[in-house]
């Protein structure tokens, strides 16, 4: 209590204290001034009252006084005087003493949020100037933040919104509802460092809904949250997309996708070239690629956190768009105003009504018959039920579906053999194909604010992904001179499998000051796993011999536990340090993981900071595939006893700048290994028995990534680099010797500038150049001919597995976004652009390609190596309307 | 809608007719090089084929080279020079080196090496494992079915049964084995007033479903096996079997042979590999299979097998 007190100026008035008595604080008083400073007003009190009163004169505040007391007591007048101020008083003997009190801390806590449609905004930036401390609101738009007692001067910000300044007097407990105002210029998808205001931020990670990402080219003019994703650092992909999302060396399946916090376990619609997260129902996007918290786990290369917005609590708004793909609407607004949202919206794919008369027509130009269909649609619901300050319900719901048929009948008519005997031969073929697949997804979440530091969410939530494929495929050679059936083959084969997930689950956010936030948590998941898959066969004529796989369905049981810490040492270190706890129950058998997670920031200067982390990775369900590109009928299976599960370590070297004029730097060295990890054996089938066809090995990815931009200004602009290295060793792959990933590109730059001279108009342009995938092409044969075997097939030389490589994937993609109306009712936005801008034809594959043909009156097979690309030059148009 | 769906009808034309187009593999293409096939057993004479490689494009015959250098060796130790020689394949003459007094023995381990000019001299290493005989083999789960046919000459009866079969794994090495099984058909064939009567073998071909890790349905027919399973102990296998017997066609079911060969791991990782890259099929969004081979600086298989035999009746 004394520290406050300064001791070289005291003031003591003695001689003049005539009205000493036992409890000068109850001595009944009459003060009148008029403007005047609150020192001369002190001391008007001892001179004129004869109060002894004991202060600094430096610990008192240039405040000026107006008051009026008659016969009050001098407690009573020293309260109305040092109110506000910050200064406390007490009796010692006959004197009172003032001093700085010593500061109360209070909590304030609350949301921040959309001030046009009251959704709560993730990752927003409170801070107070006045302390220098802040905090990053989470995934519910919540922040806490403990200070000391007095005036703070706050500002809050949120990317694409207009910052606020508040200023208040933190005299107790406060909530507080921020809202912020959008800016005149509409956000879309970017990717950003976050960081705390008041922290060495320790845990980079990529924000994936910002201004430069938003207004980058999009291909067919849909904006894509997760085609934003491959545009990072560190992150690969196949031609356009295709092949799915490879992170540091990982792959496709060891991404953690999270919708509202549900794991999806197949985000592709296309093959990939377009995500099932339409982009107007993304709120936020963030991508983690290393140090990932301890609140992850399950998959080991990446984290993807998607969160989709609520809907509106004040007011009714929608849109309607089109783009060359898809059509879609959204909907969202107040069931009851500032208690009850709801938005709802439905995407659907056009490309069968391309492709149904575009297929038929050239299938009967090349002499067939049938046609190709594909389509989807993607519907999402969300209800946002705003109890009361403490309470708040979500219900999230998804239900997306993929349909593709595929009916092709030809019939060609050779010669065969010479004249005279020459004779006329029908070679008809019948394929016949169906796949459906879809992911259905919900969630219920009860956010309780428990106390203002302290924030609970309550999660039940459900997963599926179910899969169906149907194939047949016939061939017949028939003479057509008498009709004989010279050759006849048939293959029939439908599979299907299921993959599904109840989980329950609980976070808890416990902020116990500005530089040390706890977090921590557990759930279980129910998960069932039906990989039922027959297989048929039939062949000249004999009868149809059924193959079934003698797959079946089981049922696993997961849980977890984590705890992460988050805090400050000193002015320059910060930490966050967190260790999860994974079970895994299946059939008898249990596994049990710990998972310690590290990552460390110092402050070197002002925009300069150093990170370091390592992090430890399981995961107990796989994906098992033998494709090169990712096919909806790849399996998602369980850890069993004979399988295993996969796990990693990873550790991060990185290094951000991040100055005022909004130059941003940051630059990530990492070093993973994947062991144990699983794959299918090489040559096994997805079909027969899974558990025993999984060869387990082990990975390494390596790497060193560079990223450079200014995001300020009209001109933006980004340009990163990543030099990588990845390989994988499997006992029964490439017979045991290692070989590179088919993603392990090399040299990957990618380069994004967009320019808004006006609020309404956007140009923008990107680029990215990567070495080509690895892979196999045939480029020798021979044939096992020994005299008395059967006419023998060729065997072909692939060379070791994935030694060769495609040639340079690189692309430019130009647009331009116009917005009109922005401060009308009706609001337009037109994009217009090119894909491929100077017609760089990238293989997807190279296939080597068998014809028949009749050559000097014999039936012979010609074969030849054929490029397969996707999309040309391609002008990309969408537009859409909102109110 | 409808003017923007012919806009986006336009351009999605372009994207399928430009989706695929002739790919040079310059930049992938390789030399030519010896192919070395044989699979030697202690029961006959070493015969060595050697024959040249072409590119995947190309469909010539293949292209046997009779004039080749080819050596025997047991470490450094020249054992024998085999000489040419030639069998004839229908019409065709198809040269190979032997050497009839040379047969291998179980357990040691030959170096191959083949010289021709114009080529890199290749060299492989095998051994002929020792033999392991069936303790019991036998037939379970019997049954028989006789589909519906349109005319007494398609009538057919099916057959499904398990073969049963015991043996002891050799313990402290990796053995490999393949199971050929052969079932015999007597086959009455009408001719004028007499009925001649044939004796026709075929082999027992197993559904690729029985595929795992340590069992693969070899494409030839058979099935190859890895011990792991069953280390250094007795193995109980059984397999399911599907035979169509043409009932119309005057076909009776004679002996079932089995033949079981301990085999090097070479001859298990060619044949196992070469059977999976088969069974693949075309899909070009499939992981292409690779096919082992032991032979430096060249391609095909030098591999040494032992085998016994035994013979079983369907229904006894």
């Amino acid at each position: 209590m004394w520290r406050g007190l300064y001791a070289g100026l005291l003031i003591a008035l003695l001689p003049l204290c005539s009205h000493a008595q036992d409890d000068p604080l109850s001595l009944r008083l009459s003060l009148q001034v008029q403007d005047e400073p609150l020192e001369a007003v002190l001391i008007r009190l001892m001179r004129q009252e004869g109060v002894l009163l004991s202060f600094s004169p430096n610990i008192l505040p240039a405040r000026r006084i107006t008051v009026e007391l008659e016969n009050s007591s001098l407690k009573r007048i020293l309260d109305v005087l040092l109110k506000d101020t910050g200064l406390a008083y007490e009796r010692i003997g006959a004197q009172v003493v003032l001093f700085r009190a010593k500061p109360e801390k209070y909590t304030l806590s609350g949301y921040v949020v959309d001030a046009q449609s009251g959704e709560r905004l993730i990752s927003a930036t409170v801070y107070d100037e006045a302390s220098g401390k802040g905090a990053v609101t989470n995934a519910y738009g919540f922040f806490s933040l403990t200070l000391p007692a007095g005036r703070l001067e706050l500002v809050i910000r949120y990317l694409g919104y207009q910052t606020q300044r508040r200023e208040l007097v933190l005299d107790r407990a406060r909530h507080l509802q921020c809202a912020l105002q959008p800016a005149l210029v509409l956000r879309e998808i970017e990717v950003v460092a976050a960081q705390s205001p008041a922290l060495a931020y320790p845990l980079p990670v990529d924000e994936l809904k910002e201004n430069l990402w938003q207004q980058l080219p999009r291909l067919g003019g849909e904006r894509d949250v997760l085609r934003t994703a491959y545009f990072m650092p560190g992150v690969q992909t196949g031609a356009d997309g295709i092949g799915g999302l490879h992170v540091r060396g990982g792959d496709r399946g060891q991404n953690l996708i999270l919708l509202d916090g549900v794991p999806v376990y197949d985000v592709a619609h296309a093959g990939g070239l377009i995500s099932l997260f339409t982009d107007e129902i993304v709120k936020k996007a963030t991508l983690i690629k290393g140090a990932f918290p301890a609140r992850y786990g399950g998959r080991l290369s990446s984290v993807l956190d998607i969160r989709t917005r609520e809907g509106s609590l004040k007011k009714w708004e929608g849109m309607a768009g089109l783009s060359m793909l898809t059509s879609q609407l959204a909907m969202g607004g107040p069931l009851v105003k500032e208690k009850v949202s709801v938005f709802a919206s439905a995407r659907w794919s056009h490309l069968g009504m391309y492709l149904r008369p575009y297929s038929r027509n050239k299938k009967r130009e090349e002499g067939g018959q049938g046609a190709l269909d594909y389509d989807f649609f993607d519907l999402h619901l969300k209800l946002n039920y705003l109890i009361s300050d403490k309470h708040r319900i979500y219900l999230s719901l998804y239900r997306g579906r993929d349909r593709f048929s595929n009916v092709d009948e030809k019939r060609d008519t050779l010669l065969a053999g010479q004249n005279p005997d020459q004779r006329k031969l029908l070679f008809g073929q019948n394929l016949q194909e169906r796949n459906e697949w879809g992911n259905t997804l919900g969630v219920l979440r009860w956010n309780f604010l428990v106390s203002p530091r302290l924030f609970s969410n309550f999660s039940l939530t459900y997963s599926r992904l179910d899969v169906l494929s149907d194939y047949f495929r016939g061939e017949q050679l028939t003479d057509l001179g008498d009709s004989e059936v010279l050759d006849e083959f048939g293959e029939f084969r439908t599979a299907r499998s299921l993959v599904q997930d109840f989980s329950l689950k609980t976070d808890w956010d416990w902020v116990a000051s500005p530089v040390h936030h706890l977090r921590f948590g557990g759930g279980a998941t129910h998960h069932t796993f039906d990989p039922g898959l027959w297989w048929g066969f039939a062949n000249n004529g004999t009868q149809p011999e059924p193959w079934e796989s003698n797959a079946q369905a089981l049922q696993a049981a997961e849980w977890w536990m984590y705890a992460e810490d988050e805090f400050q040492l000193g002015s320059r270190w910060s930490f966050n340090l967190g260790l999860r706890y994974a079970g895994w129950q299946i059939r008898s058998e249990a596994f049990h993981v710990l998972e310690p997670r590290v990552a460390a920031a110092f402050q070197v200067a002002n925009p300069l900071q150093v990170r370091a982390s390592l992090s430890r990775m399981s995961q107990f369900v796989h994906l098992l595939s033998n494709s090169e590109v990712g096919l909806p009928t790849d399996l998602w299976v369980p850890a069993t006893a004979k399988t295993g599960l996969q796990a990693s370590w990873q550790t991060t070297l990185g290094l951000d700048l991040k100055t005022r004029n909004g130059w941003m730097g940051r630059t990530e060295a990492y070093y993973k290994l994947l062991q144990p990890l699983l794959a299918l054996s090489e040559g096994a089938q997805v079909r027969t028995n899974w558990e025993e066809n999984i060869t387990r090995g082990s990975g390494r990815a390596w790497g060193i990534e560079w990223e450079l931009g200014r995001r300020k200004g009209p001109l933006e602009g980004w340009v990163s680099y990543g030099l990588s290295f990845t390989n994988r060793t499997f006992e029964r792959v490439n017979f045991g010797r290692p070989y590179p990933l088919r993603y392990d590109r090399r040299h990957d730059i990618k380069a994004a500038l967009t320019y808004a001279p006006k609020n309404w108009i956007t140009f923008s342009c990107s680029w990215m150049m990567n070495s080509g995938l690895a892979f196999n092409l045939p480029t020798q044969q021979f044939a096992v001919d020994y005299p008395g075997l059967p006419d023998p097939d060729p065997i072909f030389i692939f060379g070791d597995k994935n030694e060769f490589r495609m040639p340079w994937y690189h692309r430019l993609d130009a647009g331009v976004t116009l917005r009109f109306g922005q401060k009308k009712p009706l609001k337009h936005n037109l994009y217009l652009g090119v894909y491929n801008l100077y017609n760089r034809r990238n293989p997807l594959y190279i296939q080597l390609q068998e014809q028949l043909a009749v050559s000097a009156g014999e039936l012979e097979v010609r074969r030849e190596f054929q490029q397969v690309f996707l999309f040309p030059v391609l002008p990309s148009l969408s537009y859409a309307i909102r109110i | 809608m409808f003017p923007f769906r012919y806009i986006s009808l336009g351009i999605l034309l372009l994207i399928l007719n430009s989706c695929e187009e002739p790919f040079d593999p310059q930049l992938y293409e390789e030399e030519a090089q010896l192919v070395v096939l044989s699979n030697f057993s202690p029961n006959s004479p070493i015969e060595v084929y050697v024959s040249v490689s072409q590119s995947v494009v190309e469909q010539n015959p293949t292209a046997y080279l009779s004039h080749a250098e080819v050596d025997v060796l047991h470490g450094d130790t020249l054992l024998i020079s085999l000489a040419p020689a030639a069998k004839m394949d229908g019409e065709r003459v198809v040269p190979y080196y032997t050497h009839p007094s040379f047969v291998p023995e179980e357990g040691r381990v030959y170096t191959l090496r083949v010289r021709a000019e114009g080529y890199a001299p290749v060299y492989a290493s095998s051994y002929i494992p020792q033999q392991v005989a069936l303790d019991s083999i036998n037939l379970e789960n019997l049954a028989t079915e006789t589909p519906e046919a349109s005319s007494d000459e398609e009538e057919t009866q099916i057959y499904t049964y398990d073969i049963k079969l015991r043996f002891l794994d050799p313990a402290g090495e990796k053995n490999y084995y393949h199971l050929n099984v052969y079932q015999q058909i007597k086959k009455e064939i009408p001719q004028g007033d007499t009925t001649l009567s044939d004796l026709l073998t075929y082999k027992i071909f197993f559904s690729p479903v029985l595929n795992t890790n340590h069992i693969t349905v070899n494409h030839d027919g058979g099935i190859l096996l890895e011990d792991t399973p069953f280390d250094g102990t007795y193995a109980h296998l059984s397999f399911p079997v599907r035979f169509v017997l043409n009932l119309g066609q005057g076909e009776e079911l004679g002996d079932l042979l089995v033949e079981f060969r301990s085999v090097s791991r070479e001859y298990f990782l060619f044949h196992a590999s070469l059977s999976k890259q088969k069974e693949q099929g075309e899909n070009p969004l499939q992981e292409p299979v690779l096919v082992y081979d032991n032979i430096q600086n060249g391609y095909g298989i030098f591999a040494g097998f032992n085998t016994s035999k035994d013979s079983l009746l369907i229904g006894n």
